[in-house]
């Protein structure tokens, strides 16, 4: 009797350990008037993204915006997001889809499917897109050409290697070969009439992001080349300023680390300052700097970066340890917080929604 | 909630119960084979002997499908057949030593060895020991250990076993044993092959609709030769040489949330080892040599993908018991294990580490055999620089006319950072050289009740145990470069019971068994200061288990109940996936003749088809079947 007792009291003391039960919001009214999308990444193994949004005037956050309005998960590592005739492009790398989205409510409005590694979405017009892939093996880079309407790949325009960052830049496409699981240097210069490249233009080491300043000159930041096998035989970053017509390189800003890569480039409102992530810290460079003075802004390690127009902000991601939610912190552009808030599992792109 | 209902009216039912921990395999003396060192020296300790018929209907089935829903250990299974992490006491897949007939078999490059590549047919002897043994078993053994074993005996004369077994989505296995045995020789020889399809139907929660759909690039198939041969030189002395060569090639199957999936992981092992003993009146010496060496390539076409790694141990082990006056028992020994492992992800491609370890135990009773106590010792000389004495102390008191023995444990426990933590070199992912060991202590105490009547056998079992490990070896982002680092301090503690109840009448044989296990696993020093007292990620705390089996004449019922309890899936705490609850059925017939016998089975699997994750955005078959038939022929019985 006294065992029975025992185990009823064992029971007892461990059916009472409770379990959080804070998961299930209460589904709000879909509205997004002006705020911060956040792109997250999701767990890489076995995982799935989520797109998170910011109400930058009530400081109000919605987490899961996508799973909740759907009722099922985005997928397997979501890179990225574009706003285009208000619907939202959600491209979803491993599950080699674009979900599309309506702005209204974020209900999905379906899928382009049958996409390998792809990247980032650029709306070209009413039917028309730009999806950048990585390829099959991730050294195949294109971009794909969608027509909208039908959500179906119409054609493929063959680019470098890790076919990454898109950018519309005076009428013409500019798709970065960031070197996927390999290395390029190119850029691929598409003219979004005809589909046809009008030229490959050399750079340094896998090109990552691209900005114009307020006189109109075009800045690349190239992350340097990788060895997959030894580190030792990395290059160093660069960050170049090109000729916004013919690309030619007018300044080519070597970092002093081979084994750091810079990434994540953004310009500010006025168009003469860059900001960029460099190791574990946030750089600037005033587009009038003609050496990189490498001082952090702020000491942080975050993943991601972006710049807020309209608000004026730096909003920066830190995925902590990468199996826990991630949080955005926004700085002024002095450096100083301005506030944070909790985003999804990895976050990796902001869009800017006003 | 309804799980442990029914658990806990089974285990009211069970009331008190049989020390499970004990040994219930009797070795035979003609073996000359002399006990591991875990038997005599490790005293105070939980374990489960896993029931050899048990075993012994899972002769199909791999190690992992087999220990599927035993009691305190959990398998974080991402798709039946493919990749498997042993958890023990809350602790990480790499925190479970794992020993084939003595050798530690856990690969130096990643710490872990795959349950699902081992076939059950293989091994003959299994023993799931809980709680840290660092002074026993060396780096590694922080949760638990398990000791597997493949026996050779004397004097049975000539035996062929053959089985074949058939099951859902392709399953095909097919085994045969051959050994011959007289005083002086005895020679097994094991070959298996098995191949699976595994192109089950699951439902898609992650689409709309939920619609059922097929498991894709899940196959696998694997080949096996276990040989064994020992000689007796005289009465007391034996000579064995032993030698198991795999090979495994399997898919690795996409997510839920992924589109497809090309990758494919094949491997190849070869484990060979030979060994002297001498059983003496006085003393049992031992000598044994083992050479383990693993291949394993790693290719995902869709990626650019292909690696290969390779590894080699040589393990040379002396070891000598001694018996005592008064009671009391030593046990010394000296280990060298010699290791390399080249990839090309591996810095300079090749690197080695030699480790030495001279170890010894003291045991002593009192002249009735009621009151045990042990102190052991470790030390460890790894490349020319030693590490921390390990030392362990364990007692064990009979009271109540035998029938309730109290026992307690504690040992200092460590792990070596691995090959792939040391050495790791790619670009965006580097290995840390200057990484400490993990090291901790693992502490348990309980009590176990037996009682025997004509009729009836119960017995209960109770052990509290808490284990703290710091410096935990994890990998993180630092800049853009993903590093290894010490980092976390986890303390895992909590209980484990386990109940069973037996009777026998005329033809009929009754038992059931239940058992429970509740852990508490948390990060007390953190990364992410926000995430401390959280617990670890895919940890249930609750897990549950209870088995009935009914046996008439040879027709025999077994029925399995697991109960998962919910597993957060990140280390905020703020997601988790579900408790989930699955049911086994097996059935055995079995037809005996003078020389032969003859054993039929079915099995079911997911009897209740619960639509459950064990891994998040991983699918599981619901309700498969699986049959078997089974042949021995011997010429002596």
């Amino acid at each position: 009797m006294k065992t029975i007792l025992l185990y009823f009291l064992i029971f007892l003391a461990l059916a009472s350990c409770k379990e959080k039960d804070d998961m299930t919001p209460a589904v709000e009214q879909a509205e997004f008037p002006q705020g911060i999308f956040v792109v997250n990444e999701g767990l890489f193994q076995s995982g799935t993204g989520s797109i998170t949004y910011f109400n930058t005037e009530r400081g109000e956050t919605w987490v899961n915006v996508f799973s909740e309005v759907n009722q099922r998960p985005l997928g397997n590592v979501v890179q990225s997001m574009a706003i285009h005739h208000n619907k939202a492009y959600i491209v979803v790398n491993n599950a080699g889809k674009a979900e599309v989205v309506n702005l209204e409510d974020f209900k999905s409005e379906g899928a382009i499917d049958g996409l390998v590694l792809p990247r980032v979405f650029l709306g070209i017009s009413n039917d028309k897109g730009y999806i950048s892939q990585w390829g099959a093996g991730g050294m195949n880079g294109s971009v794909q050409v969608v027509n909208l309407e039908t959500m179906q790949v119409e054609k493929s325009v063959s680019a470098g290697s890790g076919t990454d960052y898109l950018m519309m830049h005076n009428n013409h496409v500019l798709a970065l070969n960031g070197g996927g699981f390999g290395n390029d240097s190119t850029m691929t210069v598409i003219d979004p009439e005809t589909d046809a490249v009008l030229q490959t233009i050399q750079l340094q080491p896998n090109p990552r992001s691209a900005v114009t300043d307020n006189d109109g000159k075009l800045w690349i930041l190239c992350g340097g080349r990788y060895d997959f096998m030894d580190p030792d035989k990395d290059s160093p970053g660069h960050l170049l300023r090109l000729h916004p017509q013919t690309y030619v390189i007018e300044l080519d800003l070597e970092f002093p680390s081979q084994k750091i890569h810079p990434d994540k480039l953004v310009m500010n409102k006025a168009g003469d300052e860059m900001y960029f992530l460099y190791g574990s810290g946030i750089y600037s460079h005033p587009v009038s700097g003609t050496n990189l003075d490498l001082q952090p802004l702020v000491n942080r390690t975050f993943y991601s970066l972006g710049y807020d127009r309209v608000s004026e902000t730096i909003t920066a991601a830190d995925a902590g340890d990468f199996i826990s939610k991630g949080w955005v912190i926004r700085y002024l552009e002095t450096g100083s917080v301005l506030d944070s808030f909790k985003a999804g599992v990895i976050p990796v792109n902001f869009v800017f929604n006003y | 909630m309804r799980g442990y209902c029914i658990l806990f009216i089974l285990m009211c039912f069970a009331a008190s119960c049989v020390a499970q921990h004990l040994p219930d395999t009797v070795k035979l003396k003609e073996a000359v084979i002399v006990e591991p060192r875990a038997q005599s020296f490790i005293i105070g300790r939980s374990s489960q002997t896993i029931d050899s018929n048990w075993i012994k209907l899972n002769r199909q089935n791999s190690l992992a499908e087999m220990l599927d829903g035993s009691s305190h250990l959990f398998l974080k299974t991402y798709s039946p057949g493919g990749l498997v992490n042993t958890s023990l006491r809350g602790m990480a897949a790499n925190h479970t030593a794992i020993l084939w007939n003595g050798f530690n078999l856990q690969s130096p490059l990643n710490g872990q060895l795959e349950l699902s590549l081992i076939p059950a047919f293989f091994i003959d002897n299994l023993e799931i020991q809980q709680g840290g043994a660092g002074a026993m078993w060396g780096s590694g053994a922080i949760g638990g250990s398990i000791l597997m074993a493949s026996e050779s005996k004397f004097n049975k004369g000539l035996t062929i076993s053959l089985n074949s077994g058939t099951g859902s989505f392709g399953k095909m296995q097919q085994g045969a044993k051959i050994s011959f045995s007289n005083k002086r020789w005895s020679t097994t020889t094991r070959i298996f092959r098995h191949s699976s399809d595994n192109d089950y139907r699951y439902r898609n929660s992650t689409i709309a609709g939920n619609p059922v759909e097929r498991q894709e690039n899940a196959a696998i198939r694997q080949y096996g030769l276990l040989q064994q041969s020992s000689m007796r030189l005289g009465s007391r002395q034996a000579l064995s040489f032993f030698g198991w060569w795999q090979f495994n090639d399997r898919q690795i199957p996409p997510t839920l949330t992924t589109a497809f999936s090309t990758a494919r992981q094949q491997d190849e092992s070869l484990r060979t080892g030979l060994q002297w003993q001498r059983k003496g009146k006085a003393a049992d010496l031992s000598i044994r040599t083992a050479w383990l060496h693993d291949w394993l390539q790693y290719a995902d076409s869709s990626i650019s993908l292909s690696s290969v790694t390779r590894s080699h141990s040589i393990v040379s082990e002396a070891e000598a018991k001694l018996r005592l006056p008064k009671f009391s028992r030593l046990n010394l020994g000296l280990n060298n294990t010699y290791t390399t492992a080249s990839s090309l992800k591996i810095k300079n491609a090749e690197q080695k580490r030699n480790t030495t370890a001279l170890f010894a135990s003291y045991s002593k009773s009192n002249k009735k055999s009621t009151a045990t106590g042990s102190v052991s010792l470790r030390q460890e000389l790894i490349e020319n620089e030693f590490a921390p004495m390990i030392p362990a102390v364990g007692f064990e008191f009979h009271v109540l006319k035998r029938k309730i023995v109290l026992r307690g444990n504690g040992s200092r426990i460590y792990r070596l950072p691995t090959f792939n933590d040391l050495y790791w070199q790619e670009s965006q992912a580097h290995g840390n050289p200057d990484l400490k060991p993990e090291r901790g202590w693992s502490s348990e105490t309980g009590f176990d009740i037996k009682n025997e009547t004509k009729l009836w056998q119960y017995g209960l079992g109770v052990t509290a145990f808490a284990i703290s490990t710091r410096d935990l070896i994890q990998w993180y982002p630092l800049g853009n470069i993903w590093q290894p680092v010490n980092r976390n301090r986890v303390f895992s503690r909590g209980i484990e019971n386990e109940a069973h109840l037996q009777r026998k009448w005329d033809s009929w044989q009754f038992r059931i068994t239940a058992s429970y296990s509740g852990t508490r696993s948390t990060l007390a020093e953190a990364a992410n200061e926000q995430n401390r007292g959280n617990q670890l990620i895919y940890t249930p705390i609750h897990q549950a288990t209870a088995t009935a089996r009914i046996a008439w004449k040879e027709l025999e019922f077994r029925y399995r109940h697991h109960h998962v309890g919910s597993r957060f899936t990140l280390q905020d705490n703020s997601a988790w996936l579900p408790a989930f609850q699955t049911g086994t059925l097996l059935i055995q017939y079995a037809a005996r003749f003078p020389s032969s016998q003859a054993t039929f089975h079915i099995r079911i699997n997911n009897l209740w088809n619960a639509d459950y994750q064990v891994v998040e955005f991983r699918p599981v078959p619901l309700i498969n079947y699986e049959a078997g038939i089974s042949l021995k022929l011997n010429n002596r019985s």
